[in-house]
């Protein structure tokens, strides 16, 4: 490769992930912690949790008498909605479901509701109320803003051209300097760092830059492909990929329907599927005999994604089998997907996923620090311009870290009069303007990350530290939620972990002392 | 910097849509194959376009092989479309 190529490719490398570092950074940051969004719910609601255990139960009650518990409460349902029940597990040993109601008014309103999986009773549980980890998750794939989704495609698009731009800049050396980590000079420790981190994870960036574009980006594939082959018929195209389409009910009955059939269909579905589970049922128009059920399955260490078995209401027969892999593309996506979760290695597979993370986030940080202290030595470069883009780069990188940390400690110690969904998003975007603020009046960049990466590790470090001492005072989380608490403290403790570590790197080192003799 | 940009994001659009489309107005009974095949090599395709457009010594350049790529695709398709049946006859 020519020099001036591969010199392209550094200058490209280095705007680029300038340009998409804050971005990314929360993408990376809010997704590292994604992969134990369930066990974050579950890690949140350990004070309030039902004291229960699926172990100690002989039988629990059938599901239809959940689903006539529902149909009691004589909500209006929108035709287009399910409702959708969760079966209890070994993790969540109740039953959980979600739907959507109609308000006199046509407002629609999102319903949670928790059942004793023994009694059928409800419980006084919202896990809406447990949003941190919903809240994580939806910052990973549109930052809650509006566009974000588009935003977070594009920003995966280009972190996808640093991952090759990455990989072509290092290609000459990738075996020869494989091991070089110079650590007495302090830019070559993190352009080592930064490279030697970037060449390990590349299977893991490159996954993940793939499915980032996939997830996010990959509607202009298909409405462009629709057009050019399926002359806009985009319902052909559809059936062509054989993606899952769930029932739509057009026309209801009239007659109700016989929700004890529901038992019928769990026992079925388990008959024809004995290696999976039953994860789930949306039923759809549940109370008419023109209302289908969908009943999903769900199988451990597999790359296969849910299983879904449709059913009448009317007489409880089998209407459709879908899996994904009956269809090259709807399968080419599933298999993609569970390759970005990670949930196919269980809680293995998601902590190495975890660390990958957090080692995509050390790039970013080193990545940002030699661009700004190179430009803090260069003194042509505008110092407003230079203080803006330190203080934005501080605040959506360190700053990150910060906001992350501090949602924890707000879902952990705010009232519970206190809204989550309304107080956790904003509290997020206040400490990324108070890091900003931090940023503006830090001296120097390497100053002020210092200081931000102290003040998130003391502030990862307080929920686990609070949970350490309730624990020491005989507060025990029931037995089902164990596993999520350490999962999500051990999480916690890491991401301090990581910080701290971080500061020991960027730490100006002591000058050693000369001991030669002086000369006279 | 901007010209390198759009000119690889357009031209990996281009190339990203319209090489599984002239594929698969050719190979009709294959389309669910190409459709998956391109969730992987199409998507990098368009990284990879980029990727040379930022290696361009400038920004014409990159335009110069944005151009390369997407006018041949282009023409190749336009032919394909209205020679080639198709899934819809």
């Amino acid at each position: 490769m020519k020099q001036s190529t591969l010199k392209n490719f550094t200058h490209a490398h280095a705007w680029l992930g300038l340009i998409i570092s804050g971005v990314l950074m929360i993408v990376f940051v809010c997704g590292s912690m994604s992969f134990f969004r369930e066990n974050i719910v579950l890690w949140d609601m350990q004070y309030d949790a039902p004291k229960t255990d699926l172990a100690s139960q002989k039988q629990h009650v059938p599901v239809s008498t959940i689903a006539k518990q529902i149909n009691d409460q004589g909500h209006t349902m929108p035709a287009d909605h399910g409702v959708f029940i969760e079966l209890p597990t070994q993790a969540q040993p109740f039953y959980v479901s979600y739907f959507e109601i109609e308000t006199s008014e046509g407002e629609h309103i999102d319903v949670n509701q928790s059942f004793n999986p023994e009694t059928g009773q409800r419980y006084e549980l919202d896990q809406e109320d447990f949003y941190l980890g919903n809240m994580l998750y939806r910052m990973h794939i549109n930052l809650m803003l509006p566009g974000g989704t588009e935003l977070v495609g594009i920003v995966s698009l280009i972190f996808f051209v640093m991952v090759f731009t990455g990989t072509l800049i290092l290609l000459k050396k990738i075996i020869s300097h494989y091991y070089q980590y110079r650590v007495d000079r302090r830019k070559d420790t993190y352009l080592d760092g930064h490279s030697i981190i970037g060449i390990s994870t590349l299977p893991y960036t490159f996954l993940f830059a793939l499915t980032g574009v996939m997830f996010n980006l990959s509607i202009l594939l298909q409405a462009g492909f629709g057009f050019a082959v399926f002359k806009g018929n985009i319902p052909a195209l559809m059936a062509t990929a054989d993606f899952y389409a769930p029932p739509r009910i057009t026309e209801l009955s009239g007659q109700p329907a016989d929700l004890t059939l529901l038992d019928d269909m769990v026992e079925d579905a388990q008959r024809r599927y004995p290696e999976q589970s039953v994860y789930f049922l949306n039923i759809f128009a549940p109370n008419d005999q023109a209302g289908q059920v969908e009943v999903a399955m769900t199988a451990h260490h597999t790359l296969d994604q849910l299983t879904r078995l449709t059913y009448s209401l009317a007489d409880g027969r089998l209407i459709k089998e879908y899996t994904p892999s009956q269809s090259a593309t709807a399968g080419t996506y599933s298999v993609l997907s569970s390759l970005h979760f990670g949930e196919y290695g269980g809680n293995t597979q998601k902590f190495i996923y975890f660390l990958l993370g957090l080692a995509c986030c050390y790039m970013i940080l080193t990545g940002n620090l030699i661009w700004l202290e190179k430009r803090e030595n260069n003194r042509k470069q505008s110092k407003r311009g230079l203080q803006f883009v330190k203080a934005m780069t501080l605040a959506l990188s360190s700053g990150t870290l910060i906001a992350v940390a501090s949602t924890f400690i707000a879902a952990r110690f705010a009232p519970e009069s206190w809204s989550q969904v309304s107080l956790l998003p904003p509290l997020f975007g206040v400490m990324i303007l108070v890091c900003l603020v931090h940023g503006w009046f830090s001296k120097n960049v390497r100053g002020g990350m210092i200081q931000q990466l102290y003040i998130a590790a003391v502030l990862a470090l307080i929920c686990p530290l609070y949970d350490l001492i309730q624990m020491l005072l005989g507060h025990t989380p029931p037995s089902y939620l164990i596993v999520d608490v350490w999962l999500v403290t051990i999480a916690q403790m890491l991401v301090a972990g990581f910080c701290l570590l971080l500061v020991r790197h960027h730490r100006p080192r002591a000058k050693a002392f000369n001991l030669e003799p002086a000369v006279s | 910097m901007w010209h390198k940009t759009f000119a690889g994001f357009l031209s990996g659009v281009v190339v990203m849509i319209l090489v599984p489309s002239i594929l698969s107005l050719w190979l009709v009974a294959h389309i669910n194959v190409i459709l998956a095949t391109s969730l992987v090599l199409a998507l990098a395709a368009w990284a990879g376009v980029m990727t040379w457009c930022y290696g361009a010594e400038s920004g014409k350049q990159a335009w110069q092989r944005a151009g390369m790529l997407a006018i041949p695709t282009i023409i190749i398709f336009v032919i394909t479309f209205f020679t080639a049946a198709g899934p819809t006859g």
